[in-house]
């Protein structure tokens, strides 16, 4: 991993804000009336001031004092260039970090049909970042500018690099990305650690999904229930669990459809996932076995008759052609989640602290729902330790499995603050470390303004896996209405801020269904994974979803699915509440990058009836 | 924590002022769980944002935020509340007023000074939303509300004029 800041140019931020901004004063003008109400404040990067910073990326501090933060693994970022000129001069200078020293660690030879084995980047203690602030200002200069076109690809660490959090290695990010920085091949010298050449035919279990055309609309299809859920399967048994690292791990005969077991974490420089075996990829999208976690579980609500905007499915334009198909299978499935699919899921896990983590019983639940996921938004994270997060992805990992995290600056009007933290399954899944940051919003709207960072599947060749922009929120409660509308302005801006990105998913805790997503409707072709179930835990609100535009994000399959704690887990409603109050919820996506749709091609959605 | 008191958000409420810190943690924790079944609770929770434990703030807080409107005989106490010395308190006080909407018509006093006076611009912010859910029963409160829709303060200006608007006249 290696640690990267900005040192990018006054000059080129600010063309790159205007650009920025331009765009998402165009994109806005296309929303529909809503967007035209001269009374309702716009989002506009902050950089797009004379004078100002680059958009996107840090809120300002809180009145509070709280520096605003940004947290990849454990390093503690502040802000770069990126605050509101009201803020930045409120602010110290611009920092700089001190690029830590890696040394790669050479894998051991693999086998025949087995990846090889990625760089491995050896654990090195880094200095406490408490306080975080106070340690950035005070380290050497850049090693090495953010801006550098290089292209940086995280690599899975060993596990025992994951806990203690504070002997992680750091990757460091400063500052909004660049526009555009694509992710993009690994360089030559590392590209001998990829998956090798595969011919350039479509993997059996793609070709045997509808071709894209076909799957407009798609019917929302909840996965089949699997043979029996996870063990734990009583309040008694919640009150005496195994513990986490005694989650056990299916074994690779357990069934023909799972993928095999990842590296014992003793072997933390051997290969983090085989390639899938031929007869194993051409399995179509199935559940896991039951075993496995229990993200894929069926919504306990099933859609009967999903809207249009819910599953429709890519736009008119959208070719089918099989030659288009990226030629090469992405890495292969871990444990539970399927070979030709990622699953993405937000999960509110109310008031996540200490406390909660200190109930052995609820971390093993939350660990278990973690693991079914690819990548997942975390919304309410509520502790003055910086630990929390990276305690309990050490707990996630205990049973091998390799996520890592993102977790965002404290955020909040009052003293009582939430992070979001997104936690990915690094097997599967890499970040754009330069992608990390939240939105500001200059008519504050936002109680807690999104965080977000992109993402991609891994892949051979790496651009061929699908990436995208995952924007984490939580809306507050009492002010619904014009956080939705404020959030439809982030959604179009962030659509803008890359031309080389199309997919954009807000996903979180709206604190509304999909009929009070006001401004949101009236996104061109917008649509959203649940709709007909709820998602809290007492099963009367659906508050939490996944909003994008499907015609643009043609990967998504139309499977979707809300995890229901007390189903799945077998738990009783209070001890269901006892994890969370929400249950999370999820949406599968096919692992290769679709064909881009122009913007003008996506059909509008704002004629299209919606529930 | 007795069986009676899990099931019992007023209990529950009783114990929040409990002298023990596991107890009081215990008692939000429940709370926290209720959704608006702790609405019964609104005043005690309240005023538990100000506990001296943090876990019994953080809990209390998420039991305030999904609990909805607090009942008709809180609107007096809360309003009380509002000018609590600790704004935690004062915030989530005005908030539940807003909540209640016309019935907290007896809070307008309360928030109106909030708005002019309080110390701490999140607390005025929430206050000048509240006095905007009440409605036309704040009437009395456009003044203030006019000079905060001209102050320097971004939010507080925008809530101000959402409030006027909602209040009309």
């Amino acid at each position: 991993m290696v640690a990267r800041a900005s040192t990018s140019s006054c000059a080129s931020r600010r063309t790159a804000a205007r650009r920025v901004f331009a765009l998402v004063a165009a994109a806005a003008a296309t929303c529909g009336p809503a967007a035209a109400d001269p009374g309702t404040p716009r989002l506009v990067p902050i950089a797009a001031a004379p004078g100002a910073a680059v958009p996107t990326g840090v809120v300002p501090p809180t009145a509070a004092g709280d520096p605003p933060l940004v947290r990849i693994g454990a390093a503690a970022v502040p802000p770069a260039a990126s605050a509101p000129r009201a803020v930045a001069a409120a602010m110290p200078a611009p920092r700089t970090l001190r690029a830590l020293p890696v040394e790669p660690v050479v894998p051991p030879p693999v086998a025949s049909g087995m990846m090889q084995a990625p760089v491995m980047l050896r654990s090195l203690p880094i200095e406490p970042v408490m306080p975080a602030a106070v340690a950035a200002r005070s380290v050497a200069p850049l090693a090495a500018p953010i801006a550098a076109p290089a292209p940086v690809t995280l690599r899975s660490l060993p596990v025992a690099d994951v806990a203690p959090p504070r002997q992680q290695l750091a990757t460091v990010s400063l500052a909004p990305p660049e526009v555009p920085r694509p992710l993009a091949p690994l360089p030559t010298a590392q590209s001998e650690h990829a998956l090798p050449p595969r011919p350039p035919a479509m993997p059996d279990a793609i070709a045997s999904l509808p071709p894209p055309r076909q799957a407009a609309p798609l019917p929302t299809v909840p996965l089949p229930p699997l043979p029996s859920v996870p063990s734990v399967s009583s309040s008694a048994a919640l009150a005496s669990p195994p513990s986490v690292a005694a989650v056990p791990a299916v074994p690779p005969a357990a069934s023909p459809r799972m993928m095999p077991p990842p590296a014992p974490v003793a072997a933390a420089a051997a290969p983090p996932t085989p390639i899938a075996p031929p007869q194993m990829a051409a399995q179509p999208l199935a559940p896991p076995p039951s075993l496995q976690p229990p993200a894929l579980q069926p919504p306990p609500v099933a859609p009967q008759s999903p809207s249009p905007q819910q599953v429709a499915g890519p736009g008119p334009t959208r070719s089918a052609d099989p030659s288009t198909a990226p030629p090469e299978q992405p890495r292969a499935a871990g444990p539970g989640k399927p070979a030709d699919a990622i699953v993405i899921g937000s999960f509110n896990i109310q008031v996540f602290g200490e406390s909660k983590l200190a109930k052995q019983p609820v971390v093993d639940v939350l660990a278990r729902v973690v693991r079914g996921f690819d990548v997942v938004a975390i919304q309410e994270v509520r502790a003055k330790s910086d630990n929390v997060i990276p305690q309990f992805v050490a707990a996630v990992n205990a049973d091998g499995s390799r996520y890592q995290y993102v977790v965002g600056p404290r955020l909040g009007r009052t003293v009582s603050k939430e992070q979001y933290a997104f936690i990915y399954d690094t097997t599967r899944i890499e970040i754009d470390p330069g992608s990390v940051g939240t939105m500001p919003e200059p008519a504050d709207r936002l109680h807690r303004p999104p965080l977000h960072a992109r993402f991609r599947v891994r892949a051979n060749p790496p651009e061929s896996g699908f990436s995208f922009w995952l924007v984490d929120t939580h809306t507050d409660p009492d002010e619904v209405k014009q956080e939705v509308d404020a959030l439809a302005d982030v959604f179009v801006a962030m659509r803008s801020l890359r031309p080389d990105e199309d997919d954009v998913i807000l996903l979180g805790d709206f604190n509304a269904s999909p009929a009070q997503f006001g401004k949101i409707r009236s996104i061109p072709g917008i649509g959203w994974a649940v709709s007909n179930a709820t998602t809290n835990t007492r099963r009367t609100k659906t508050y939490d979803n996944l909003v994008f535009v499907p015609a643009a994000t043609a990967e998504y399959t139309g499977r979707w699915g809300v995890l229901d704690l007390q189903q799945t887990f077998g738990l009783s409603l209070d001890k269901a509440l006892e994890v969370s109050d929400h249950n999370p919820v999820w949406a599968a996506f096919r692992p290769w990058e679709a064909p881009r749709v122009p913007l003008t091609a996506q059909a509008p959605a704002a004629d299209t009836p919606a529930r | 924590m007795s069986d009676a008191a899990a099931l019992d958000p007023a209990a529950l409420a009783r114990q929040l002022a409990s002298a023990s810190v596991d107890e009081r943690v215990a008692a939000a924790e429940r709370l926290s769980q209720a959704g608006e079944e702790a609405a019964v609770a609104a005043v005690p929770l309240a005023r538990a944002c100000g506990d001296d434990d943090e876990r019994v703030r953080e809990l209390a807080v998420a039991a305030l935020e999904d609990m909805g409107p607090p009942p008709a005989d809180a609107v007096g106490p809360l309003g009380d509340l509002v000018s609590h010395r600790d704004p935690l308190v004062a915030y989530w006080a005005a908030t539940l007023l807003g909540r209640a909407g016309e019935e907290a018509a007896a809070a307008v006093t309360a928030l109106t000074a909030c708005v002019a006076s309080s110390a701490d611009m999140s607390v005025r912010q929430r206050a000048a939303w509240a006095l905007g859910r009440i409605g036309p029963a704040a009437t009395r409160a456009r003044g203030t509300l006019e000079t905060a829709r001209s102050g320097a303060d971004q939010r507080l200006a925008r809530l101000a004029a959402e409030a006027l608007d909602a209040i009309g006249g």
